[in-house]
């Protein structure tokens, strides 16, 4: 058996979430809140030291620019204030939605959109694999076409059954991975549990 | 024969939790070395680094963490593992504020095993926020982004720093990830760079990755406990990843199984149910 101090919180923590699946219970909530709180902790504590290292440390060693996105920061927490004054919040919240839309359109419209659609233009149909791929994203397609009179016309109403089809083969081979990474978390905990800790493995 | 499906129906979950945990414990105990067939993604991802020259440079990006460490930590090893024994020099950022301490970890605990000079083959850069930002300014200004390491020392002083300008000097990136950095990547390296990328990352957010690697953007991927497990076997670097895979297997039978009998079980009653 380990001897770590720290390996025996870990422990205790462990064994104290697993308890859950015995049923709820005193030891599982007090884990639950203390990693909450630590989580909570830390983030703060993450969140000061960036802006020290990011922000104030530059400024100190003279890089004066770095005071306008402090200031722009700052200005976020006006909405705390009076009404009269709360509206000014909106503006680094504008700054920011328009600078990550921005970021995001730029890249997306190239990356996963146009290239998407060249690369499934590429197919090459001889080949099954290609042919049930291309097949799929013209029914899975279909069935999103919202129009009524082409909603309701036989053909799509045909293809978009079958797109439902492959968005639940989708759903389903997303659901497989999930259970595979739970389970690979399982796995971790209990090598921790039996190996690290009690020297079983 | 129903009376049994009536008492499966009503099975409390606690016997399904136990039943699990003994199926996943029995190989941790026991290995049973199941046989390991690596799927065409992984090995994809293991020719993209084993096909470098020595003296080629990964750039690994991560948002690694307690909460994922289970499944990417092996990753993440074993990459460095094999990078180091085939001679590459890496580079490691951290995009998640979690990730640094096992970034250091790489570049102190295997020196034993597969040394490396640090500064002349490998390099931690600090953790950076601003998330997707982040890689946009790394696809646009990498080195002016970066002047120190994440130990303090600064970059201009370290061998592998001299020997990168822009982002398009490395020679393969990677997206070691759980969330949405492998999009990130994609949108601000990969495409417009058109630097060659692999992706890393939890079995969670395999079946997002995975277009991607269909149209050929991501040239491999490295999914879950599961590939790493396959890089490790490729690699002939057992670790973490093959020691859990015999677990993960029966797991995963054991749950089939569950599901199997569960919708019988359903079906038969239902069938049995008197009509409204």
């Amino acid at each position: 058996m380990n001897f770590d101090f720290q390996i025996w919180v870990a422990a205790f923590f462990t064994l104290a979430i697993f308890s859950y699946l015995v049923k709820d219970n005193a030891i599982f909530e007090f884990a639950e809140h203390t990693f909450i709180g630590f989580s909570a902790a830390h983030f703060f504590v993450e969140g000061y030291h960036n802006i020290n290292a990011m922000a104030v440390a530059p400024l100190k060693e003279g890089q004066m620019s770095w005071i306008i996105p402090i200031i722009v920061g700052l200005l976020l927490y006006t909405r705390y204030l009076p009404r009269n004054i709360s509206w000014i919040a909106r503006f680094p919240m504008a700054m920011m939605v328009s600078i990550a839309s921005a970021a995001q359109i730029r890249g997306t419209l190239h990356a996963e959109f146009v290239n998407q659609i060249a690369a499934t233009a590429k197919l090459n149909i001889m080949e099954l694999d290609d042919l049930v791929f291309l097949i799929g994203v013209l029914t899975v397609t279909s069935y999103f076409l919202f129009i009524r009179r082409v909603r309701e016309s036989p053909a799509v109403k045909v293809t978009g059954t079958l797109g439902r089809y492959f968005l639940m083969t989708a759903f389903g081979a997303s659901l497989g991975t999930t259970v595979m990474g739970r389970f690979s978390l399982l796995i971790g905990r209990f090598q921790f549990i039996f190996g690290e800790w009690l020297n079983l493995l | 024969m129903s009376s049994f499906f009536e008492k499966l129906d009503n099975l409390d979950d606690r016997i399904v939790y136990l039943f699990v945990a003994i199926v996943v414990l029995i190989p941790l105990f026991k290995p049973m070395q199941l046989p390991l067939a690596p799927s065409q993604m992984s090995e994809d991802a293991f020719e993209a680094i084993d096909k470098l020259a020595p003296g080629s440079i990964i750039f690994l990006m991560t948002d690694l963490g307690p909460g994922n460490m289970a499944e990417l930590l092996p990753q993440l090893v074993v990459i460095h593992k094999h990078a180091m024994s085939k001679g590459l020099r890496t580079i490691y950022a951290s995009t998640g504020p979690e990730s640094p301490p096992f970034l250091r970890a790489l570049a102190e605990d295997w020196q034993d095993e597969f040394p490396c000079e640090y500064g002349k083959d490998t390099i931690v850069l600090p953790f950076k926020a601003g998330a997707e930002s982040l890689i946009v300014q790394i696809g646009q200004n990498f080195r002016g982004l970066y002047d120190k390491d994440d130990f303090g020392t600064s970059l201009s002083s370290l061998e592998l720093w001299q020997d990168i300008s822009d982002v398009k000097d490395v020679d393969l990136a990677i997206s070691l990830c759980a969330g949405d950095l492998f999009r990130w990547v994609v949108r601000h390296i990969q495409a417009p760079k058109g630097v060659p990328t692999i992706v890393a990352c939890t079995a969670v957010i395999t079946t997002f990755v995975a277009p991607f690697y269909s149209s050929g953007q991501f040239v491999g991927i490295i999914s879950g406990l599961g590939g790493a497990a396959d890089y490790e076997f490729m690699a002939g670097i057992p670790g973490e990843g093959v020691s859990g895979m015999d677990a993960q297997s029966l797991g995963h039978i054991a749950l089939l199984a569950l599901i199997a009998l569960g919708n019988i079980s359903g079906l038969l009653t239902k069938k049995e149910e008197p009509a409204a």
